[in-house]
């Protein structure tokens, strides 16, 4: 370390790294001793926590605002492809991944039962920067890294998936069944349950017989937050519709082009309802 | 292959983090979230040089400081700050308010090599020696910088009430 005429006494450099968490326990109990006995470092160190304490809360407070704003759709995009490319990096080999076979099902009474009740009304096509709310780029990431790993795409099994919907409803205070797609040619693979600022996640994977792979996320809608009727959006490659029904807000995300989500997407609303 | 069952989620964690470095280092919103995309953009060409199992936190924030300080040779000059905790955070009562403004505006007025290690530190919470692989100096350093920084903030606002003092670098 240089010496310099306004190089901070030893007093300072101890009481940082006492603040901070850096010293050991007998050096920490010196500080304490030191606090003690002497007013000047204790005046020293109250303000030093101080400022470091408003430091924080002033970068808490100025988060959520820019976490809102215009423009994070895109960083939403590149930290989605990033997880997918950290993911995916080690095994250049290359993914051992079926591919589209058979084309997906289209439920076209589904869908037109969906344009009858107006259900998509607010439906947009989203550009490859469209604005998603946080539970959906979430959902992103969640299918990217766990819905297209065949190895090992699931933490709780088709029959586990029943005691994570007991979970899920007792987290909720509502009862939550679990999602069924079979009438749309899909079987559950599985579920995996994801921590998030907002709170829990939970991802359901599901895959046709071609193997082709869909997400559905739920999460608990939060209640200042308007209710999604239905939203679609676009992220690289990526194909999401999202909306909001009762306590839970819903993403289907999937990588497939030939996926018709808004079918998908009503075949799940009206399941919810009954 | 082998996928880490938490990287999402701390990746996701980690840009939020970046975020709020770049904005308590920029005070302006529009430069911080470029700063992150860049950082990211940059982050996804070199994929290839993080190592799994190493600390993706670090690596991240090394890359995005970097590109802070490739901005601001390119800039000069450091603009004005601007931004303020919002206001409509109706649970702050006002003098709270005038406080986080006035950490904000004092730790302006350091220099960008005290800036950065308190940001770290106080914001992110980073270890020493984490905030010291990020900013690519030797522990020593950051010590020494962190304490020159926390004086000269300590210094700063003391000095709200009273005549105020200019500080010296």
């Amino acid at each position: 370390m240089s010496t310099r005429p306004d190089e901070p006494d030893d007093i300072t450099h101890r009481l940082n790294a006492y603040l901070d968490g850096e010293l050991g326990p007998d050096a920490a109990a010196a500080v304490e001793a030191q606090l003690c006995e002497d007013p000047e470092a204790a005046a020293r160190f109250d303000d030093f926590a101080r400022h470091k304490a408003l430091l924080a809360e002033a970068a808490a407070e100025l988060e959520p605002a820019a976490a809102a704003g215009a423009g994070t759709a895109k960083t939403a995009a590149l930290e989605a492809e990033l997880v997918h490319k950290l993911s995916t990096a080690p095994a250049a080999s290359g993914r051992p991944r079926p591919r589209a076979l058979a084309p997906w099902p289209v439920n076209l009474a589904a869908a037109a039962a969906l344009m009858a009740t107006g259900w998509f009304g607010h439906a947009t096509m989203g550009g490859p920067d469209a604005r998603v709310p946080d539970y959906v780029s979430e959902a992103i990431g969640a299918h990217r890294v766990f819905g297209e790993d065949f190895i090992r795409p699931a933490e709780f099994d088709a029959r586990s998936t029943e005691d994570v919907f007991a979970w899920l409803s007792t987290k909720l205070g509502h009862a939550v069944r679990i999602p069924r797609l079979e009438g749309m040619g899909m079987e559950l693979v599985g579920t995996r349950i994801h921590g998030t600022k907002e709170g829990p996640i939970v991802q359901v994977i599901y895959e046709n017989q071609a193997g082709e792979r869909l997400s559905l996320t739920m999460a608990r809608h939060p209640e200042a937050a308007p209710a999604i009727v239905f939203e679609r959006a676009d992220v690289a490659d990526t194909r999401v519709g999202y909306w909001s029904q009762g306590p839970l807000d819903y993403a289907v995300v999937t990588d497939e082009p030939q996926a018709e989500i808004r079918a998908i997407a009503s075949e799940l609303q009206v399941a919810g309802k009954s | 292959m082998t996928v880490d069952p938490d990287l999402a989620d701390r990746l996701h964690d980690h840009v939020a983090g970046l975020r709020r470095y770049a904005l308590v280092l920029t005070r302006d919103r529009d430069r911080a979230e470029d700063l992150v995309q860049e950082c990211l953009t940059k982050a996804l060409a070199a994929a290839e040089t993080w190592k799994p199992g190493t600390d993706l936190r670090v690596w991240l924030f090394r890359i995005l400081h970097n590109t802070h300080v490739s901005e601001l040779r390119k800039q000069r000059v450091r603009q004005t700050a601007a931004l303020s905790p919002p206001d409509e955070a109706v649970d702050t009562d006002p003098a709270r308010r005038i406080e986080l403004q006035q950490v904000l505006d004092a730790l302006d007025q350091l220099p960008e090599a005290q800036r950065r290690p308190i940001v770290m530190v106080a914001v992110e919470g980073m270890s020493y020696a984490e905030a010291a692989k990020a900013l690519d100096v030797p522990l020593g350093t950051l010590y020494s910088r962190l304490g020159r920084g926390r004086e000269a903030l300590r210094r700063l606002l003391d000095g709200a009430g009273k005549p105020r003092l200019r500080l010296v670098v």
